[in-house]
């Protein structure tokens, strides 16, 4: 045996061992190299024949070369056990770009969306929810605030009556009195609901929604009410510079009264009634005018949920198209 | 009220244009709707009238004294702080004696009665001014080219209703009587009304004239044959008009202002002007001018204190400033300290009290003057309604399981009132809109299948619908109700899914989710809208509080529905009833699983069988689970198999093999008691 021989069983091996394709051919290469009936095992084995004197370099040398082949075989076997499972990955892909599977979500009506806005805002600013019938008696949606029988004011109101001297709420504003009735100032409330008026066009629905908002308080002012309406306004429409004024109107349970106007981009739109807390309408709950003043307002829900989503027809909100809503997520 | 801008200019002038004027009514509460350009025809009636708008006004029903180009001017006049130029009124000397006594019967309905004759007038060759028919044109009254039209024209001018009688027809005196109940008149728009006792009317001797400040009668109507007139020029009070020509459905620019108010001593300059303009045009002899007088209300002056004005308004406006804007708007005042007590002028009937004051002065202040000052506020920590903050969770709970929200309108009809809730009495309406929306809804199902097959005839093939609304009822007057409505597949059409039928256990299943921690019982019952034997009560707390089921089958064939819809419907507000979960503290000793496969008549409820598994388990069962109902090849015929997996678990000890087939037996021999037993 000569060391030469040892050094090409390692170069044939090594250049064997590395190219081996598959896990298979690898081992039966191992076994050519290193197994029982290898060279390198002969030569092992045939030590004993050489001469004392070379038999540790010998013992070394092929002890060197199995563990060169060795080496090479885990080196080897690693990277084929990496290519399988790699191979075996590559057969499991997915088209990720397919739908994913299950439900899908439905939505919220575009006015509820709008009125939990409303709702959120006025709650920061410590204001309650209220609600209150919508079919009412005269004393809560008229008498109570200001608006006696023969009031020209009731002409702005095409009232639906039900049997029993009932009719179906014109306004809001009736939640305010049920709401004073039963608590004293502070009071902070913001009530929303149904309201009905005989009226049937693009921007009149019979049934529409409002929001009412009042405030009763030691120091309820005008200034006050105009702080809280364009701090509302501008958060509502997200805009910082938002252009709001007040306009005086006419309600018959505010005094003063005003309408708010807000700059469009091509003009103005009204888009709140508000005013100072009628004297006449706290007496009428029992609510002293020379101790507590408050101020009111009122908005139109859809109106607003029109504005916030650049809808110009109120119909919409009321015929359900799915197709329609389901753009509200 | 639509006017010609020149007419009002023709008052007063003031150096703006248009649109800046009507920016400064606006800002003031006399909103200008609409500028409109003045058609050139129209315009070539006066002569040198180069350009010219017609302004619209909504006035808001309290300022009925900004009614007339007058009262507007006044405004006007206040606003910029200049005078305004009202045009020369002579008074027309007597040519006659004769007068028609007056009798004000009905003395707080009317409060004042002017009247006179103008005898010989010629009618036929009489011709109104151009520029008369212009303004009366422009302010889209309608237009007769005969002596009404002066009416008209001094009515828009002044703001004074007038009428004009023809005096041939008037036999002895002018009474001002209430009418009596059964009496009726035959109106110049030639209808026929039947008169109540709270309606004032003018009557002669022997017959009613005229509904007073609503409209005349035909008898004694003005004909071009009619050779003496009567003018009267009345002040009628407020509440007596109000309501009388809406009720009787007339339209009446008369009663439109008397309703909002007619300043009280305007009859005599309004009667003088009519006179000259009459005889101007149609000739005629005028006779002395009778007044009577009834009762006219009489207003102590207004206590109006500087401090209210700061306290309401939020800013302070010094004592002098207040001095001016009362001044500018004629109120009269004497100021004492920091008190004025003013006196209303007579044109002014929106002005009662201090607030009222106040507004005046916030108005003229500029509301846009008012600076925005948040208002000082007492702390304190607002309790939520209750039913106000759970809706949006349970809303957003039913549209993360494919839910859309709706919102129908609460007005229903009565064939589905019948059909959806057999209400033979529900609430109605007493002047619908549409007879197809004459009540008020009792239940929010007919809505949503009303729009399940709308939105079918759209294409959808899957359907998921509710609606959180009130409905009505004589006894309950208004509930909160939760509505909900599957249609269609399962599962949204998809790949690698079947496509099944919705059916009852999966809305079952949104309704058990929409309860939890609530645990409700679902109990077989009949409705009227459900499939008899696929329906059930939804009870909680021992209270029916909802119902499911499946829409029955002549509804089904009614909507032409190629499968039914699950239907539910729930009180909202125990659905909002917050309770807190009861909890127990989890074991820590290994839980034992074991299944018990049982068979059982078809007929008994699942809820049976583990109600009374239940109500005998021994403490170590820790939950029950249904996992599998099979009925088919191997199983007898009207039997069903019911399958559980029973856990087993102990707090204190691990459980051995005898404890845990201890309870399997017990279980078991509950439901034996029930009829079932051990599948083999």
């Amino acid at each position: 045996m000569s060391m030469q021989e040892v050094g090409e069983i390692i170069s044939s091996g090594v250049a064997a061992l590395d190219s081996a394709n598959d896990l298979h051919a690898l081992e039966q290469i191992k076994a050519n190299y290193l197994g029982k009936a290898s060279e390198l095992t002969k030569l092992l084995k045939g030590i004993g024949r050489l001469p004392v004197a070379d038999r540790k370099t010998c013992g070394i040398a092929i002890n060197l070369a199995k563990q060169r082949l060795t080496n090479c075989y885990n080196t080897r076997k690693n990277q084929l056990n990496i290519a399988e499972i790699q191979a075996k990955l590559a057969g499991e892909a997915l088209d990720v770009t397919l739908p994913g599977r299950g439900f899908q979500s439905g939505g919220l009506h575009p006015i509820t969306l709008t009125l939990e806005r409303i709702i959120s805002l006025f709650s920061s600013a410590g204001f309650e929810v209220a609600d209150g019938p919508e079919i009412e008696d005269d004393f809560h949606n008229f008498e109570a605030l200001n608006i006696p029988p023969h009031h020209p004011a009731r002409t702005m109101h095409d009232t639906f009556y039900v049997e029993g001297n009932k009719m179906l709420r014109t306004h809001t504003s009736s939640v305010q009195i049920r709401y004073m009735e039963t608590h004293q100032p502070p009071i902070r409330i913001i009530a929303p609901g149904r309201v009905y008026r005989v009226d049937s066009d693009a921007t009149h629905s019979p049934m529409f929604h409002q929001v009412e908002g009042l405030w009763v308080d030691r120091y309820a002012n005008f200034a006050g009410l105009k702080a809280a309406m364009i701090d509302f306004l501008r958060h509502f429409f997200d805009q910082e510079d938002l252009r709001v004024r007040f306009r005086p109107s006419f309600f018959a349970f505010t005094e003063p009264s005003a309408e708010i106007d807000v700059y469009g981009g091509k003009g103005w739109l009204e888009v709140a009634g508000c005013g100072m807390v009628h004297p006449n309408v706290l007496k009428n709950v029992g609510i002293d005018p020379e101790k507590y003043s408050g101020w009111a307002f009122g908005i139109g829900l859809d109106r607003f949920a029109m504005l916030r989503y650049g809808i110009n027809d109120l119909r919409y909100f009321f015929e359900n198209d799915l197709s329609f809503l389901s753009q509200f997520r | 009220m639509q006017i010609p801008e020149s007419w009002l200019r023709s008052w007063i002038n003031p150096p703006l244009e248009s649109e800046e004027l009507a920016e400064l009514l606006t800002m003031a509460g006399l909103e200008v709707e609409a500028i409109d350009s003045v058609d050139c025809n129209l315009m070539a009636l006066v002569k040198d009238l180069k350009k010219d708008k017609r302004l619209t006004f909504k006035i808001t029903p309290n300022r009925g004294d900004c009614l007339s180009i007058k009262g507007l001017g006044r405004e006007i006049a206040a606003l910029i702080d200049q005078p305004y130029q009202a045009p020369l009124i002579l008074p027309t000397p007597n040519k006659h004696t004769q007068v028609f006594p007056v009798h004000i019967e009905a003395r707080n309905a009317c409060g004042r009665y002017v009247g006179r004759l103008i005898k010989r007038v010629n009618l036929r060759d009489g011709r109104i001014f151009d520029w008369m028919k212009y303004r009366l044109a422009c302010c889209g009254l309608p237009f007769t080219s005969t002596i009404v039209d002066i009416g008209n024209y001094v009515m828009l001018e002044l703001g004074q209703p007038l009428h004009l009688f023809d005096a041939a027809k008037i036999r002895g005196s002018i009474h001002l009587r209430m009418a009596n109940p059964g009496e009726s008149l035959h109106c110049l728009n030639d209808q026929i009304v039947q008169l109540d006792s709270d309606m004032l009317v003018v009557a002669d001797d022997k017959a009613i004239l005229a509904l007073a400040g609503v409209i005349g009668g035909m008898a004694s109507r003005v004909t071009a044959a009619t050779q003496d007139i009567f003018l009267e020029s009345a002040f009628f009070n407020q509440l007596t008009v109000t309501d009388k020509a809406q009720q009787l459905g007339i339209f009446s620019e008369a009663a439109y202002r008397f309703e909002r108010g007619v300043d009280s001593t305007l009859q005599y300059e309004a009667i003088e002007r009519a006179t000259a303009l009459i005889i101007d045009i149609f000739g005629g002899h005028a006779g002395p001018i009778i007044e009577e007088k009834g009762g006219i209300l009489a207003y102590e002056p207004i206590v109006l204190r500087c401090q209210k004005v700061d306290r309401l308004l939020g800013i302070t406006i010094n004592h002098s400033a207040i001095a001016a804007i009362l001044s500018r708007l004629g109120l009269r005042f004497v100021a004492d300290n920091e008190v004025f007590k003013v006196e209303v002028p007579s044109f002014r009937t929106d002005i009662r009290i201090e607030e009222d004051l106040i507004e005046e002065i916030a108005r003229l202040y500029g509301y846009d003057n008012i600076p925005a000052i948040p208002t000082p506020s007492t702390f304190y920590m607002p309790v939520r309604f209750k039913s106000e903050q759970e809706p949006k969770i349970l809303s957003r709970l039913l549209t993360v399981r494919g839910y859309q929200e709706t919102i129908s309108y609460a007005f229903t009809k009565e064939s589905l009132e019948k059909n959806f809730s057999l209400n033979v009495n529900p609430i109605r309406i007493l002047n619908p809109i549409d007879s197809q929306a004459d009540m008020m809804r009792s239940t929010l199902l007919g809505s949503l299948v009303a729009l399940l097959v709308e939105n079918i005839s759209r294409q959808h093939l899957r359907v998921r619908l509710f609606e959180i609304a009130n409905v009505f009822s004589q006894t309950n007057q208004q509930q909160k109700k939760l509505a909900l409505l599957a249609w269609g597949y399962r599962y949204p059409e998809q790949w690698g899914c079947l496509s099944e039928i919705v059916d009852f256990y999966d809305v079952k299943s949104d309704i058990e989710a929409l309860m939890v921690p609530k645990n409700a019982q679902f109990i077989p019952a009949k409705h009227p809208a459900m499939h008899h034997s696929r329906c059930a009560n939804i009870v909680f707390n021992n209270q029916v509080i909802g119902v499911l089921g499946e829409l029955s089958p002549h509804l089904v064939k009614y909507y032409k529905l190629s499968s039914a819809p699950i239907v539910s419907e729930i009180d909202f507000r125990v659905l909002c009833t917050q309770a807190l979960p009861v909890t127990s503290i989890c074991s820590k000793f290994p839980p034992v699983k074991r299944d018990l496969a049982l068979v059982i008549d078809r007929a008994c409820s699942s809820q049976t069988l583990l109600d009374a598994m239940q109500s005998n388990a021994p403490d170590i069962v820790q939950s029950i689970q249904l996992f599998d109902v099979y009925s088919g090849q191997g199983i007898p015929l009207n039997k069903k198999s019911i399958a559980y997996h029973i856990y087993l678990q102990a707090t204190d000890r691990t459980l051995l093999d005898k404890d845990i087939n201890r309870a399997m037996a017990i279980l078991l021999k509950a439901a034996e008691q029930q009829g079932a037993s051990l599948r083999s």
